[in-house]
């Protein structure tokens, strides 16, 4: 059942995220290909003398895609908002909650769905900025540069900080989901209440979350490069690292996935015996 | 033989209103059973917690003896009185949706209907005229062999032709130990295929009995005898 | 086409009638096979619970008759099919004969009436003709 449903869910929210990813890919190979052109065509057209029109527009352009990139980032979140709005509440809800699948069901496949997109687009943009660094800066430089860092900082923490992360994301995703199925209980106004549950429960969850870091943490610092230089081909950087907060981050990922077991059950609890679709 | 649906002290509260007030309803196997009533009198609000769409304030309900859940869903075929389906999937992604949840689903019967209604399963559903689309959905539900029926006005604002069609497509597909809940308000188009009628007022039931009953007992149709006891 | 009721009468009764009806006019002979239940539910657009009840009910009179395996069939004693047809023509005349009743006409005058319309293509003139004759 699970699979029937995520292949559901899959071609539907394809429809969304595939033209987005598609556009991106396309801007950012134009991008590539004016950086390119931008870079051959010599200092002068870079700095020096009069500002040519090809440096105007390759400005111009760098500037639109940074700005789609971004908007890329808001269009993830709100393309799975939207999904889960329509099936599960609005007018789909009336096939979704008539098949025969439980609740739990119907949550797993919506986050692993999520999940999926979020991952698919973090790959796509690394993928591309690579691409960009193709030709100028080599895989052995960017070793360089963060020599210092994975010196300095043991490798279990790094580990650590990629779990926070899909964590972070996971906990994300179903913020919204339970503000919705919050929100969805008040037949008059769900969309409304939604938006109320979720500001509440951030607000919540960021005090608490300062109010935590304050008292766990003697250094908010995790590394940083407190400065740089390129000189003769090569780049040095000094990094300031601080292990005070590797326990304040094992903390802060234990608080999580309480956040994300509690969120995960309310939400289907609410949708298997306090459904109201009207 | 256990009963098809049973409700028992049912109550449903939208804020301080009550759609439904102490509901005591039985119904057996293979019935086709009217829900009369005048709009707002609750028919679709019932309907929706016997489909899963709704949740009581307060009473218990049964499908074939279980609560609602994956199961009961599985056994009941549900006719929404709006457009539920995703308007950018075709026809065939609907069936195949259909087939992969439903084992009850029989896809031959589907495409067989559709083709004699001349309707390209190629095409997309929101490109469907609106009288092509609910008569999709029609066949969709009635190609389930389920052991319970909800249909939520399946004939309101609908052609006269069309409504002969829908009766006809009910009669001849649905499972005949299944039973079938038609909520409507045009009953004299109905009648005459109900076995059992179900007067719905105010959130409660005031009649339920046998139809030819009502006629024996009230010497009137059932579309007579609704008139009277819901007159302004 | 759906059969037509009175939905102010029991349906099942009038479903009786309709069959009843195609038996003793011929439509099904006697000794043919009727249609199953399903298909003349679905040809009469009722609910077949309802017909099957018609059926039933039928069975009784001894007009038709049912094989276990096989479904229903007319029955083939043609005196009894007569005797049916007999009774209906019977009881539609006795309501014939008590409209005409209400319009003034005894059995004698509607035997005359009928035989003058059988005879001539103007009926409403021999009609308005017997009323100057009564006067």
């Amino acid at each position: 059942m699970l699979k029937k449903l995520l292949k559901r869910d899959l071609t539907a929210t394809s429809r969304l995220f595939v033209p987005m990813l598609l556009v991106y890919v396309t801007a950012s190979l134009i991008a590539k290909g004016l950086l390119e052109l931008f870079i051959s065509a010599g200092p002068e057209t870079s700095g020096g003398g009069a500002i040519s029109l090809l440096f105007i527009l390759v400005f111009m352009y760098a500037a639109m895609f940074i700005l789609y990139l971004v908007a890329c980032i808001l269009m993830t979140v709100i393309f799975i908002i939207y999904d889960f709005y329509k099936t599960m509440i609005k007018e789909e809800s009336y096939l979704t909650h008539t098949l025969p699948v439980s609740s739990k069901q119907l949550l797993n496949s919506k986050m692993i769905i999520a999940f999926f997109w979020q991952c698919v687009t973090m790959l796509v943009t690394i993928v591309s900025v690579f691409m960009f660094m193709a030709g100028h800066i080599n895989v052995g430089q960017i070793k360089e540069f963060f020599a210092p860092v994975f010196r300095e900082i043991p490798y279990s923490y790094l580990v650590l900080s990629a779990v926070s992360l899909v964590l972070s994301l996971i906990c994300g995703t179903l913020t919204f989901f339970v503000s919705m199925a919050i929100g969805h209980l008040n037949g008059k106004h769900p969309l409304i209440t939604s938006i109320g549950v979720y500001t509440g429960i951030r607000i919540v969850m960021d005090v608490a979350s300062a109010v935590f870091t304050v008292f766990f943490f003697d250094n908010k610092i995790k590394y940083t490069i407190s400065s740089a230089s390129y000189a003769n081909g090569h780049v040095t950087a000094n990094i300031y690292a601080s292990y005070g907060n590797y326990i304040w981050n094992i903390l802060s990922c234990l608080c999580t996935v309480a956040l994300i077991v509690c969120f995960y059950w309310v939400t289907q609890y609410i949708f298997a015996k306090k459904i109201n679709i009207e | 033989m256990t009963p098809v649906f049973e409700c028992s002290h049912i109550t449903k509260h939208y804020g301080a209103k009550a759609a439904l007030s102490d509901i005591n309803l039985t119904l057996e196997p293979g019935r086709i059973v009217g829900l009369l009533g005048p709009n707002g009198s609750g028919k679709t609000t019932l309907i929706k917690l016997a489909a899963g769409l709704l949740t009581p304030t307060s009473g218990t309900l049964t499908i074939c003896g279980e609560t609602i859940g994956p199961l009961t869903k599985s056994k009941v075929s549900y006719l929404p009185d709006k457009d539920y389906l995703s308007g950018w999937m075709s026809v065939s992604q609907v069936i195949d949706l259909f087939h992969d949840f439903y084992e009850n689903f029989d896809r031959n019967k589907a495409y067989e209907m559709l083709n004699r209604l001349q309707i390209d399963p190629g095409q997309k559903l929101k490109t469907l005229s609106k009288g092509n689309r609910e008569k999709v959905i029609l066949i969709l539900t009635m190609s389930r062999s389920a052991d319970l029926y909800l249909l939520d006005e399946p004939i309101g604002g609908v052609d006269p032709a069309a409504r002969d069609y829908i009766l006809q497509t009910i009669l001849t597909n649905y499972n005949e130990n299944g039973t079938i809940l038609i909520s409507t308000h045009l009953i004299s188009d109905v009648e005459r295929i109900l076995d059992e009628a179900v007067f719905l007022k105010n959130g409660t039931v005031s009649i339920h009995s046998a139809v030819d009953d009502i006629r024996n007992q009230y010497q009137k149709s059932v579309d007579e005898l609704f008139r009277e006891v819901f007159a302004c | 086409m759906p059969w037509n009721f009175d939905p102010g009468r029991p349906i099942y009764s009038q479903l009786l009638e309709m069959i009843r009806l195609q038996i003793v006019s011929g439509r099904y002979a006697p000794g043919e096979k009727l249609p199953s239940v399903r298909d003349l539910a679905s040809e009469a657009a009722v609910n077949p619970n309802t017909m099957q009840r018609a059926l039933t009910e039928l069975e009784r009179t001894g007009l038709i008759y049912a094989q276990r395996t096989s479904g229903r069939y007319v029955t083939e004693d043609s005196a009894l099919i007569a005797s049916a047809k007999r009774t209906i023509a019977r009881e539609k005349t006795g309501v014939f004969l008590q409209e005409m009743k209400q319009l003034g006409y005894g059995p004698e005058q509607v035997t005359e009436i009928i035989n003058t319309i059988d005879s001539s293509e103007n009926a409403d003139q021999d009609v308005s003709d017997l009323d100057a004759e009564k006067k």
